[in-house]
């Protein structure tokens, strides 16, 4: 069930009206109707495979159930041995066995050996990558001892099924999202509205630019040789838009959804495109995986090395992204694009380490300084050439667009100046309003503008969507 | 809660009112006639209890706005159409679906009128076209148009899709008439639709006709004959469930013998549509399969098949000019003007109108 389509409408409606209605009682009766929910929701899409997420999670209830403080040693590991080997195990078996039995049989073949790959036809759970991590944060973090054990089962269940993140995130951690399925939560009016404009503002840039930049960044990539460099320059420049607007249209679907429940899902997104650095970059793009990453993994490996083990640290760095550029999908393409990125630290590393912190580019300032437009150019520049590989079907692929890209002709005018217009005036607007969570927090205007605003969008949607089959481009991951 | 969703439905209200008045007036709404069923032959016609013109419009921004007529017996049609009489001109009766109906085109640009210019105005040249039908249909539409006007001569168009679609085993449609596989032969199954008053309530609304028209969403599906689209069982899908696709070779048969049997003295011809795509990409333009069952059918039956593809595809070479809109399949001016002009050589070439002057029982 799309967010985009008109029956995940009836069904949130339905859910909406049904949940604010039940008895607020300790929260059992909202979050049983929750549970239906989500399983309708991963029903729709393929209700086999309902088991599968059902049963991964009580295997994690069961393992939190043998890792509070008071157990013993040995169990503890042990339990948490099982919840690391199902969840990595089911992720790593579904997910890469071919890739790795394909990618093997390769590397056979370079010393002339024969190995044919014995690959299966397996179907993938929808959001598998981020149901499991998302789980993963409740027995790791219980391991470290650092959240109590959840004794609630229907809480839990919820928490691991959650539909609005269930399908492409964002990766909450059982820390701050299982806590709010304890108790029951209030109907906040402001909170709800807040919600139901996120949802709009999510609606309206997936279906209305996203989903038609798909098709030109589509044919520039299906056919890279026949077009003018400057050509494919423009349709990885819309890709880079395409992805971000279309990812972070989820994320807002999903936080504005969470409100309209009750229940805060964290920022997924913040404004990366005006980001001064790599570092920055990974501090604004998918929030919820860079940070995971960073804490269950890069932070474990850099445990004891020093400040001053430069090598060691950008080693560590280098790894990290190779193994999440690898998290988002079966190929080595995601790999390339992931070790692109950990190099792209080197200067971090080695020269100069972090100038910002998290705060906003031209803080109080309308426009930036020269110096920091630079910075976030480059850095646009750095972040739109790797995407080139997130896109392409194959590594050779990827470099022959970047080869027919650079050698291309660029003396002539780019063939969909509409599309980089609507997007430049996008990025416009996302800079006005580069304070607020999203763009259409406008509640500061008189109620008639406010309307006319949002009667603006839907007809924009009405009249300029694609209402095609359009899944959102990471729900594939 | 009760404010906010009292403040919401304001919203939802206002919201439906400002889009019936945009969708009403500034970006028209498409609009077609109401269909009720002959309740004699039981197919589909355009209701002529109201109003019988409209604004066909096409696109998101109703980019293509284009006014029908339909005339008194239920046809898209600046004119009536007359029975058989003394003094009648010659006719020729063109069955089909929405192409034939054309509504994407004005009526002086419509097949129709450009072939009746091609024959000196003196023959007339009828159009039964509705949305949707297929070859069964056409069948029962060729029964009624032999009982109410009795031309001269019958032109079916038809296409790949319309053998598959008429078999109710892979889709029942309750708007058309139907074969049904049944103890090894076909059995015709009329249809069950009803025009009742509230199936015609959502079409009152510009919002749902811009949606279902424009936007091409299904929100009329069921009214337009079930919320899926048919997807015959026929070529790989078929092959992929042997044994579980009733013949199609049987259905054409059925069809083509039942329509020489029923109207053995008049000329009837199929005409053979291409998909237009296909042919600007210079690949085969249909099932070479499902028209080579159809040529032997109809030469057992004598019937004259009339291919559009080598039509198209000469006069794409010549003028590299669609036939067809960049945002709908269906003929454009010049995909009607082409048509005619193939479809007027054809019945010249098979002596079928010997002189555009005379009808078929004076010219053979």
């Amino acid at each position: 069930m799309a967010f985009t389509s008109l029956l995940f409408g009836l069904f949130l409606a339905a859910v909406f009206l049904i949940y604010w209605t039940l008895p607020r009682r300790n929260g059992h009766f909202q979050n049983a109707l929750l549970l239906a929910a989500n399983v309708v929701f991963y029903a729709r899409w393929d209700w086999r495979l309902c088991g599968l997420l059902a049963g991964a999670a009580l295997v994690d209830y069961i393992a939190g159930l043998n890792l509070g403080p008071e157990a013993p040693r040995l169990r503890r590991r042990l339990f948490f041995a099982l919840s690391l080997t199902v969840n990595v195990g089911l992720l790593g078996f579904l997910k890469y066995y071919n890739f790795f039995a394909e990618s093997f049989s390769d590397f056979l073949r370079l010393f002339g050996l024969h190995g044919d790959p014995h690959t299966l036809r397996l179907l993938l759970p929808l959001g598998i990558s981020f149901f499991t991590f998302q789980r993963l944060t409740y027995t790791i973090e219980l391991f470290r001892q650092r959240i109590p054990v959840t004794r609630d089962l229907l809480a839990f269940l919820v928490f691991a099924t959650f539909f609005p993140v269930v399908t492409a995130g964002p990766i909450e951690r059982a820390k701050t999202l299982l806590p709010q399925f304890l108790k029951a939560r209030e109907f906040n009016a402001a909170s709800a509205g807040d919600g139901l404009r996120q949802v709009l503002w999510g609606l309206f840039r997936k279906i209305v630019i996203a989903d038609n930049l798909a098709p030109i960044v589509a044919e520039a990539f299906a056919g890279s040789a026949r077009l003018a460099g400057i050509d494919l320059a423009a349709a990885l420049f819309l890709f880079s838009m395409q992805l971000y607007v279309d990812f972070a249209a989820y994320s807002d679907m999903a936080m504005g959804v969470g409100k309209l429940l009750g229940v805060r899902v964290m920022r997924n997104f913040a404004y990366p495109y005006f980001s001064r650095d790599i570092g920055e970059f990974w501090r604004r793009w998918h929030i919820s995986m860079s940070s995971w990453f960073r804490d269950y993994v890069y932070t474990p490996l850099s445990m004891k090395v020093s400040l001053a083990q430069r090598g060691r640290r950008f080693l560590n760095i280098l790894v990290t992204f190779a193994v999440s550029g690898l998290w988002h999908g079966a190929n080595w393409t995601f790999v390339a694009w992931g070790t692109l990125h950990g190099l792209f630290f080197a200067r971090q590393t080695f020269v100069r380490p972090p100038q910002y912190d998290s705060h906003m580019v031209a803080e109080g300032r309308l426009l930036p300084k020269w110096r920091e437009l630079g910075q976030m150019l480059i850095t646009f520049a750095l972040v739109t050439l790797a995407w080139a590989f997130f896109r392409a079907d194959s590594l050779p692929h990827a470099l022959g667009y970047l080869g027919a890209m650079v050698c291309g002709a660029w003396l002539q005018l780019p063939l969909h100046l509409l599309p980089i217009g609507y997007c430049l005036a996008l990025l416009g607007l996302e800079w006005l309003r580069r304070r607020k969570v999203h763009a259409l927090q406008i509640e500061m205007l008189p109620r008639v503008a406010r309307w006319a605003i949002y009667f603006g969008l839907v007809f924009a949607i009405f009249v300029f969507g694609d209402f095609g089959v359009n899944d959102f481009f990471y729900a594939q991951f | 809660m009760k404010g906010f969703l009292l403040r919401f439905a304001l919203f939802l209200l206002l919201l439906a009112l400002f889009g019936e008045l945009f969708f009403r007036y500034a970006v028209v709404a498409s609009n077609t006639a109401y269909k009720v069923l002959d309740p004699e032959f039981r197919i589909l016609v355009d209701d002529t209890s109201g109003t019988r013109a409209g604004t066909y419009t096409l696109g998101r921004l109703a980019e293509l706005r284009v006014p029908w007529r339909v005339n008194r017996q239920g046809w898209k049609s600046a004119a009536d159409y007359e029975p058989r009489h003394e003094g009648r001109k010659p006719v020729i009766a063109l069955i089909g679906d929405s192409y034939i109906a054309g509504f994407q085109v004005e009526d002086a640009q419509h097949m129709t009128a450009v072939m009746e210019e091609l024959l000196d105005h003196r023959w007339d040249v009828y159009s039964f076209g509705q949305g949707g039908s297929c070859c069964s249909q056409f069948l029962q539409v060729a029964r009624y148009v032999r009982a109410r006007f009795d031309p001269d001569v019958y032109v079916i168009l038809c296409r790949d899709s319309d053998w598959g679609q008429s078999i109710t085993q892979n889709a029942r449609d309750k708007n058309i008439w139907q074969i049904e596989w049944r103890d090894s032969v076909y059995a015709e199954v009329p249809p069950r639709f009803r025009a009742a008053w509230y199936r015609r309530l959502p079409k009152h609304s510009a919002l749902v006709r811009y949606f279902s028209y424009n936007v091409n969403l299904d929100l009329l599906g069921s009214f337009r004959g079930g919320w899926s689209r048919p997807r015959p069982l026929i070529g790989r899908r078929a092959k992929a469930k042997p044994g579980s696709a009733p013949p199609v070779r049987a259905a054409m048969e059925h069809v083509v013998g039942r329509l020489r049997q029923e109207i053995p003295d008049r000329p009837v011809v199929f005409m053979y549509d291409a998909l237009r795509d296909r042919v600007y990409w210079g690949k085969p333009p249909y099932s070479a399969y499902l028209l080579s069952i159809l040529k032997d059918m109809a030469a057992k039956y004598e019937i004259p098949v009339f291919d559009l593809a080598p039509v198209f595809v000469a006069d794409w070479n010549e003028r590299h000019e669609k036939f067809s809109f960049a945002i709908d399949d269906h003929w454009t001016e010049h995909g009607h003007r082409v048509v005619a002009q193939g479809l007027f050589d054809f019945l010249i070439s098979e002596g079928i109108v010997k002189d555009a002057g005379a009808g078929y029982e004076d010219s053979h």
